[in-house]
């Protein structure tokens, strides 16, 4: 899109203004219009023909050069204004460099940033960092960076106490370094030597980061930097082969174990290596010897954390390498009592020693169960898990362990195997025991009727079990007549609904909520096993979602809706459901629920079962009518999802009324063709309900309703017909205010019952135009660069008039400045 | 993590808090214990689905009931506007808003919490909106107080906030007026209502863009006693379900409201309005005055706009925008003088309504600031939530009134606070007995004066004790030792020595009465049972050897200073006016 030269203007007064008076406070205007002309800039760099471009005519407009000149040359402290200078120059620095620096603009503003006024800003540190990152990345910038020493000030920034300032000098640096290997390998040595000096000093190690002076960089930074650079994987395999990178690396885990941060800087180094593919076998096994010496000395929960990062590194690994693996398992493996094979009795011992304390444990077990979550492990590992989950629920009940009860934040833990436990069940052709499979269910049944269990807790189990009842219907453990475990699957379907109702009663919403749920998913995804339908029938499991739909909770409610949905879905439960509750007396409650409800949430859920009622026919044809007259109704509701819900049940009316524009014939329908096939829809009100849709001050309906009406013009082939002229309009309609879409109160009053009035209507109105215009965001206009200026000049020209007349500036009325 | 807002100047990443400064790897819960969302409104809590669905949190999450309530609404509000806006995929559903609220804890005010066997938290009421509250966070004795925002100035609704004299090691507190003191809140009420009525006279029509809830329900309340006072018949609207809604919650939670509301309450409800009507979208064409509030508070769509959009035009009408508008929404640039606005379809508008600022919002000013801070007693202040060269200046005042460090940190800085860690010490009831005696004995100690206490500490089982060095010698079964200093002197006195022990024992009497005094048979004499003097010598001989001893424990004391030069030569006419310095 062509820049006006209306804006150019408007920018070349901004650049002055700014020069004169103070920045405006909120600085979120001036980021956006720098970030416009950081795209301009982009869009003409890549531009081949520069003469026809617009961005670069308006660039080379602009008065850029000027302002920047004006601030360098500024001698008073305008902290704000150094700041915007210096982004500014970073973003234009690409296509006027060689100009800014005959003037000696950017020498002056690095200099102005310098000045320890400034420099104490860590605003002006960040900037300045940004330019030098934009100076760098043109090719005649570096000569620059070098004559002016920038390296230096980037080092500085290093040690900044403002996260922003390190990370943007670890940015910078990774930049340098990655840049210059090619181009200025004894620059580039001298900058890894600096960055390097931590990993090599067994003594700064040791001592930490509390003892970092100013010339020795500190270790988190330093690895932040070598992550950088590590992504190219030619100097990642030049560290590794000519510095010993690994050396280092393993050092630093085997030395600074009691730093969290520093350790997972560490951590993240090496995924980096291992994502380049720079690691060989040699330096794997250095890890994995690193990992085992950690365990053995009793740092277990670095060993866990290294492990795992090995065993991500490759899927190969986990599986072959039992070693790593059982110790990742170890701390599960020792809380349920079961042996090792791989390690060593003395590391065995050692762990068992140390999970006696709590806190130990707790950690331990929770990096194991990460690990395992985040590798996929496979299905082996279910049974371990079945273990600790057994285990974890008899810690819950103390009275009842044979074991020390020392796992703390067994909540935690607990979440923690249910995750693990999800995933591994989600697996269609999982090959689970028996006694597994009910182990866990066992467990999941447990933690629900806890009073201990927490809402979050609640809904994971829920979905736990959802999942392992599928796989025990798989066994065919819930038939009864299977291998004679009648009584067992009896149990099981009778624990499940005392569970169950216990759930759908709770005090707590969070609860019922995620009962309701489960009942509609268990139904969904086991919708061909007779057993479930049965229980669900025999149970009462319907009427006890039928009380949710009454519930005090909106979300229950809602919850309750869908699952009511779900359970429509299977016949026999609709079957079961218009007997005992009669559908009567869904759709009047559904329908109260839509027209009165005060929550959104149970509203939209309300609306998507009535359509689902009526697509698939289950009510009869009094009831459908009914629920037409609810969707119609419900086009005025507040919420645009309960709106855009609506709709959506009307496309599908629309699709179900209208028949084929094409005749069976090939030929097109005619005029009045097609006034009788919308006679339907409109008798029905679907046309008043997209009218009104049309007319919708919520951007998404609207759209939606004209994206609808284009498919029925287009469908019905309605561009064909001549338009009524627009003075017949207003004969037809009366005086009527008409609003910018064309649809005046009389239009909508008449089109809604006339279909011809309605068809003339859609064949005039430009519903593309309405539907970019629907399309565009508020933002879209907001951050316009022209509405941008326009926003900035007025404040500062606020300003302006206020200096001018010695007025002061006020932020609110009736607010006393007292200091 | 205290609060998780967003930022409503920004529709991309930087709407959102950078969570990779916690972590880059996996979720959340491994570094944070837990989440306190002091407030609803969204500049605190308006990250929250993001952090815990999209990032990924389990952990607890702990407010207050009634912003638990409220805070799927607003979250629920907040996505629907964003929707409007383009690049919003990265966004949470309303699946995600009740996933988050179902990690949220309730807790009550003064309801001490305990997260984990360390932490422990305290919710203190702070104004400001429905159930907004301050926490106080402690671990060990070390503890943090942070206010979110607060008022310390009691309205229509709500009353004033208060916090316990917890002295916590550092204060984090809000400064969004950090220079300012309101006026007289009278005068602003005053105000508005002239400006409806005025308007409302004229036969205009007056918009007030809202948020759905929070300070709305001040200005209805405002509203309704009005037109209730002036028997005006002009209709009030307000947006068609928010009322339900906002009646709801307030009758909810009406314990969180403030007294008077409270009390009123058991004959009539404050917030069931006679005057105040449910608004529906064919009301704006009507003719004739009315008053209308809509959401959103800053133009920026939905409802208050398409109204705003029909009535500008018109001088007779006008706007009132009771908050703060972010930078670019239409309310922004109303208030700042734009007249010609562009909407999204290139029309342009001429604004001719009438458009006034008055600003309603709850926040404490410079002296409910000083107040809270004389509330609590920190030992450090942190100033959050305002502008820099405000919170520098407030910042001064708190050193300098109060002694006590203020930092006012800027986005992503580190501040180190060096907290001095105490540690609980039992003292010993004889140490204490003894030490008060003997003070007492010496002057008459200033009751509030801190004092001096010596004693030996013993550390046994991790537990301080601190006690007489006698009685920690007892129970640790080590032996005694008595380091006592000697200073031999020499006097010139004529006589046997025995009498010239006499003259000291009646020198030393005469000067020291109070104390014990005793001689010995043998002339030796003993003060305090702690110096010991003898004198020596031999009976012809005019040079006598004085020989005082005392103990290390009562050089210490003072009681006994001995300086072997201030002992003076004791003429033998004159022994009473030589002094033997004790």
């Amino acid at each position: 899109m062509p820049i006006p030269d209306v804006l150019t203007e408007k920018v070349n007064r901004l650049l002055t203004l700014l020069t004169c008076y103070k920045l405006p406070n909120d600085d979120t205007l001036l980021e956006k219009l720098l970030n416009w002309i950081d795209g301009v800039v982009h869009r003409t760099v890549k531009c081949k023909d520069r003469s026809q471009d617009s961005a670069w005519l308006f660039l080379q407009d602009i008065s850029a050069v000027e302002f920047l000149k004006t601030c360098s040359r500024m001698s008073d402290s305008n902290v704000e204004l150094l700041t915007f200078a210096l982004k500014l120059c970073g973003c234009v620095v690409d296509v006027y460099f060689t100009e800014l620096e005959t003037n000696h603009t950017i020498s002056a503003l690095l200099q102005n940033a310098l000045m320890p006024d400034h420099w104490d800003h860590p605003s002006v540190r960040c900037a300045l960092l940004q330019m030098l990152h934009s100076v760098w990345q043109t090719q005649t910038g570096r000569c620059w960076f070098s004559q002016k020493d920038c390296m230096t000030q980037v080092k500085r920034c290093i040690f900044d106490s403002s996260i922003f300032v390190v990370n943007a000098a670890i940015k910078l640096m990774s930049l340098c370094i990655v840049d210059l290997t090619n181009d200025e390998p004894t620059d580039m040595d001298g900058l890894l030597d600096f960055v390097m000096q931590p990993l090599h000093s067994d003594t700064s190690l040791s001592q930490g980061d509390s003892n970092v002076t100013q010339t020795t960089v500190p270790l988190q930074q330093s690895l932040a930097v070598l992550q950088g650079v590590c992504k190219d994987r030619q100097l990642a395999e030049l560290l590794l082969c000519e510095r010993d990178l690994i050396g280092c690396l393993c050092k630093v885990l085997l030395l600074r174990t009691d730093c969290a941060k520093s350790y997972e800087a560490t951590l993240d180094l090496i995924s980096v290596l291992f994502t380049a593919d720079a690691v060989s076998e040699v330096h794997r096994l250095h890890l994995k010897t690193t990992a085992l010496s950690l365990a053995e000395s009793g740092h277990f929960l670095a060993a866990l954390q290294l492990t795992r990062r090995l065993l991500q590194s490759s899927s190969e690994t986990y599986t072959s390498d039992l070693g790593l693996t059982e110790l990742l398992q170890s701390p599960l493996k020792v809380t349920v009592g079961e042996n090792q094979q791989h390690l060593t009795d003395a590391l065995w011992e050692h762990m068992k020693r140390t999970l006696v304390d709590r806190r130990a444990h707790t950690q331990l077990l929770r990096e194991s169960l990460t690990a395992l979550r985040d590798l996929k492990v496979q299905q082996d590992c279910l049974p371990l898990l079945a273990a600790l989950l057994t285990y974890t629920q008899k810690e819950a009940d103390p009275g009842s362990s044979p074991l020390v009860t020392n796992v703390m934040g067994c909540s935690k833990v607990q979440q923690l195997t249910l995750d693990v436990l999800c995933r591994i069940l989600e697996d269609d052709n999982l090959e689970a025991t028996t006694e597994v499979t009910l182990q866990i269910f066992q467990c999941c049944v447990t933690f629900l009727n806890s009073s201990l269990t927490s809402a979050a807790m609640c809904g994971k189990t829920f979905q736990c079990l959802c999942l392992v009842l599928r796989h025990l219907s798989h066994l065919s453990q819930l038939h009864p007549a299977v291998d004679g475990r009648e009584e067992e699957a009896g149990g099981v379907l009778d624990l499940l609904h005392v569970t169950l109702q216990r759930s759908l009663c709770d005090m707590k919403w969070e609860t019922r909520d995620s009962a309701v749920e489960f009942v509609g998913s268990l139904v969904s995804q086991m919708s061909g096993s007779d057993v479930i339908v049965e229980w669900v029938i025999d149970r009462g499991v319907v009427e006890g979602v039928w009380q949710c739909v009454m519930d005090g909770e909106s979300y229950v409610r809602a919850a309750a809706l869908t699952s009511l949905g779900l359970l429509s879905e299977v016949s026999r439960v609709w079957e079961h459901i218009s007997v005992t509750i009669g559908q009567n007396d869904v759709v009047e409650k559904v329908t109260a629920i839509v027209q009165n409800d005060t929550e959104a949430f149970a509203r939209r859920a309300a609306i998507d079962l009535l359509a689902k009622l009526w697509r698939q026919d289950l009510v009869d044809s009094t009831r459908s009518h009914d629920i037409e007259k609810v969707m119609r109704n419900a086009i005025y509701d507040f919420d645009w999802e309960v709106k855009l819900r609506v709709l959506t049940f009307w496309e599908q009316v629309q699709g179900a009324l209208g028949p084929q524009p094409v005749k069976p014939d090939g030929t097109k329908r005619g005029h009045d063709d097609i006034t009788s096939v919308l006679q339907p829809l409109c008798d029905c009100g679907g046309l008043t309900v997209l009218l009104e849709a049309f007319d919708d001050y919520d951007k998404a309906v609207q759209k939606k309703a004209c994206v609808m009406l284009r498919t029925l013009k287009t469908s019905y082939a309605l561009n064909d017909i001549e338009p009524i002229p627009e003075d017949a309009k207003y004969t037809v309609c009366g005086q009527d205010s008409v609003n910018e879409h064309g649809v005046s109160k009389t239009t909508k009053k008449v089109a809604s019952r006339d279909v011809a009035e309605f068809i003339r209507w859609l064949s005039s109105v430009d519903l593309d135009s309405v539907c970019v215009r629907a399309d565009q965001s508020i933002d879209g206009y907001a951050d316009n660069p022209q509405s941008l200026v326009d926003d900035l000049l007025t404040s500062l020209e606020r300003i302006e008039h206020m200096t001018d007349t010695d007025g002061e500036e006020s932020g609110e009325e009736n607010v006393i400045d007292c200091y | 993590m205290m609060d998780c807002g967003m930022h409503m100047g920004y529709n991309d990443e930087r709407r959102f808090p950078d969570f990779s400064y916690i972590t880059r790897n996996g979720k959340l819960t491994d570094h944070l214990d837990c989440v306190i969302i002091t407030h609803f409104h969204l500049d605190h809590c308006g990250a929250l689905p993001y952090m815990s669905e999209m990032v990924g949190f389990d952990g607890p999450i702990y407010m207050t009931h009634p912003t638990k309530a409220i805070c799927p609404i607003l979250l629920e509000d907040y996505r629907k506007i964003t929707v409007e806006r383009k690049g919003e995929t990265n966004f949470f559903t309303s699946d995600m808003i009740k996933s988050c609220m179902k990690k949220t804890v309730a807790v009550s005010l003064h309801q001490t919490v305990q997260v984990d066997s360390e932490l422990e938290i305290k919710p203190y009421y702070a104004g400001h909106v429905l159930g907004a509250a301050m926490f106080h966070v402690k671990v060990g004795s070390q503890s943090v107080i942070y206010t979110g925002d607060y008022n310390m100035t009691p309205d229509r609704h709500l009353g004033a906030a208060w916090v316990d004299k917890c002295q916590p090691d550092l204060l984090i507190t809000e400064s969004t007026y950090a220079t300012t003191i309101r006026d007289s809140k009278r005068c602003r009420e005053r105000d508005f209502l002239k400006k409806v009525h005025d308007s409302v006279d004229k036969g205009g029509k007056v918009l007030i863009p809202v948020f759905a809830l929070g300070r709305a329900q001040e200005l209805c309340i405002l509203l309704e006693t009005y037109w209730e006072r002036m028997n005006l018949k002009v209709p009030i609207y307000f947006s068609l379900g928010l009322t339900e809604k906002a009646n709801h919650y307030y009758k909810l939670f009406i314990t969180w409201t403030n007294q008077k509301i409270k009390n009123t309450f058991v004959q009539r409800n404050m917030f069931e309005f006679k005057h105040i009507k449910a608004f529906e979208r064919i009301y704006a064409d009507n003719p004739g005055p009315m008053v209308v509030f809509a959401t959103p508070g800053m133009l920026h769509g939905g409802l208050s706009l398409q109204i705003f959009k029909k009535w500008c035009t018109s001088e007779n009408n006008m706007v009132i925008m009771p908050g703060y508008c972010v930078a670019g929404t239409i309310g922004w640039k109303i208030l700042n003088g734009h007249r010609k606005i562009e909407f999204e379809n290139r029309q342009t508008v001429e604004v001719k309504m009438s458009v006034q600022y008055m600003s309603f919002s709850a926040h404490a000013d410079a002296k409910g600031i000083m107040q809270l801070v004389r509330q609590c007693e920190p030992r450090h202040v942190m100033l959050v939530h305002g502008e820099e060269k405000k919170m520098e200046f407030l910042s001064k005042k708190i050193r300098d009134e109060f002694g006590v460090k203020c930092f006012m940190p800027a986005n992503g800085e580190t501040v180190t606070i060096p907290i001095l860690h105490p540690i609980p010490i039992d003292v010993s009831l004889n140490l204490l007995k003894h030490d008060t005696v003997s003070q007492a004995a010496q002057d008459s100690p200033a009751p509030k004066r801190s004092k001096v206490i010596h004693g030996a500490l013993v550390m046994r089982d991790s537990a301080l004790r601190l006690m007489e060095p006698r009685q920690a010698m007892k129970e640790l079964g080590l032996p005694e030792h008595e380091i006592r200093f000697t200073s031999t002197l020499t006097l010139e006195d004529d006589g046997q020595p025995t009498k010239t022990a006499d003259k000291i024992y009646q020198l030393i009497k005469r000067h020291f009465g109070r104390h014990s005094i005793q001689q010995s048979s043998d002339g030796n004499i003993s003060l305090s049972e702690s110096v010991l003097v003898k004198v020596s010598g031999v009976d012809d001989d005019i040079e006598k050897e004085i020989l005082v001893s005392w103990s290390l424990q009562v050089s210490l004391c003072h009681l006994v200073k001995l300086n072997s030069m201030s002992l003076v030569a004791m003429s033998s006419n004159n022994i009473g006016s030589n002094i033997l310095s004790v």
